[in-house]
């Protein structure tokens, strides 16, 4: 006699067993990165966390179905008028040492009017020269940055961190370069997502020898609005081992709010 | 180490991370309820289970994600069931995203295995029923299940009408109190 809960059990064990099958083989090559980066020079700060989960798409290629690439342009373009208000966290895992935590809330208004003033409120440890092994274990604290994107005044590592702050700008620009991979609908908590897949070009990795792992961009399907971004960061202390942390940036509010006069003060940073 | 049963929904979730068996505690412990939560809102026992068997596929398509938090597991897992549910609703039809991504065959529903379903989703509802008063639990089960009038199970019980009536009202009153509160993780 078929009994349906049972027969579904079975499925759905079956279905995990392929899935630990597979994070084997990926875990696998990603401590072979680690290995392979030991003496290389990589980015130091904790707070590279969030940057390279936002720069992954920086880099991203995007070659989609005809009218996905279209729309998607179409739809990650926002009107000069407006003010990007967006709100996110980022948890960080490590599998050595093994921990996790999650950064935030992290909040950002950029007027998307040149030169793109912003003011970001974010909950990262902001000085780069107090990381060590630790950083992905640990919570933040809240501090503020402002200035304009088109000043660089927010760039701490010599180049632009940009798709920290605002990776929906990092997604328009992987369109017009016509690199990343459109997956198809995913799944993220039983919500319905678009998963692109970013193959990661050699330069986002310091070694030739380190074929880097691509990252994934989750988008609203029908907004195309950024949902969540995975990716890894490999964090380089002045003193002990290269830490792997996989990263996951969430994005909890993003919206385009009118550019009134109320709104634009929102983005004014000095005015602390 | 305790066994599957033993340990609590958030040790499994963070357990199935790395070993299918205590996902597979999880959803003996779980899968019935989110059955009837489905069986209370859509038409037939087939879409039911599928929302059912899409919602576990998805969950533990995210369970490397689940982090333990002052909701309790369930809620995790009916906010997922919710999720499915509005977007059944929206596309009208039910979605097999989760399970295509996990490569799950579909499970063939005979007449049989349709008898089966509509036991399980009731089950939460019987084990409900048996937390009932005896007096309200036998009026309820006399009227609404055995289907006899108030006047016949009156006349069985040697008391009026009035008194099965209340007996009745106050049993759905608190099955439906009950039914609140669990539905409170749906």
């Amino acid at each position: 006699m078929s009994n349906p809960v049972s027969d579904l059990k079975r499925e759905l064990l079956a279905a995990a067993e392929r899935e630990y099958r597979r994070a084997a083989v990926s875990t696998g090559r990603t401590r072979m990165q680690a290995r392979l980066l030991r003496h290389r020079l990589l980015l130091a700060s904790a707070i590279v966390v969030i940057a390279a989960a936002a720069s992954v798409v920086v880099s991203a290629p995007w070659s989609t179905a005809p009218g996905f690439l279209e729309r998607a342009q179409a739809a990650l373009t926002p009107d000069a008028e407006t003010v990007l208000h967006q709100q996110w966290e980022v948890t960080s895992r490590s599998t050595d040492p093994a921990c996790a935590a999650t950064h935030g809330p992290n909040e950002i208004w950029i007027d998307q009017t040149p030169p793109h003033r912003y003011r970001a409120l974010l909950n990262f440890p902001p000085e780069p020269n107090k990381v060590d092994s630790r950083a992905p274990c640990r919570g933040g604290r809240p501090y503020e940055l402002g200035g304009t994107f088109a000043t660089g005044a927010i760039s701490l590592f010599g180049g632009t961190n940009l798709s920290v702050l605002d990776p929906v700008t990092e997604l328009r620009e992987a369109i017009r370069a016509g690199t990343a991979h459109d997956e198809g609908k995913a799944q993220l908590d039983g919500r319905t997502v678009e998963r692109i897949r970013i193959d990661l070009p050699p330069y986002a990795c310091p070694d030739s020898n380190c074929p880097p792992e691509p990252a994934y961009a989750y988008v609203d399907p029908d907004t195309f609005f950024p949902v969540e971004l995975h990716g890894s960061v490999f964090i380089d202390p002045p003193a002990g081992p290269v830490v792997s942390v996989r990263v996951v940036m969430r994005i909890v509010r993003f919206e385009y709010l009118p550019r009134t006069a109320a709104n634009l003060a929102l983005t004014n940073g000095s005015r602390r | 180490m305790r066994n599957g049963e033993q340990r609590s929904d958030t040790e499994l979730l963070l357990a199935a991370c790395t070993c299918s068996e205590p996902f597979g505690v999880f959803y003996e412990r779980h899968f019935a309820s989110v059955l009837a939560f489905f069986r209370r809102r859509v038409s037939g026992p087939e879409e039911a289970f599928d929302l059912a068997a899409e919602t576990f596929a998805a969950a533990l398509a995210s369970v490397s994600r689940f982090q333990p938090g002052p909701e309790p597991p369930q809620a995790w897992l009916f906010a997922i069931a919710r999720n499915k549910l509005s977007e059944a609703l929206r596309s009208s039809r039910i979605q097999d995203d989760a399970r295509r991504a996990l490569a799950m065959q579909p499970i063939r529903l005979d007449d049989e295995a349709i008898a089966i379903i509509e036991v399980t989703a009731r089950a939460p509802v019987i084990e409900l029923l048996e937390s009932l008063a005896p007096d309200q639990r036998g009026a309820i089960e006399a009227h609404h299940l055995a289907e006899r009038g108030y006047a016949q199970i009156a006349a069985e019980l040697r008391c009026s009408e009035s008194v099965v009536r209340k007996r009745v009202s106050r049993g759905l009153a608190a099955l439906r109190s009950s039914l609140g509160r669990s539905s409170s993780h749906e």
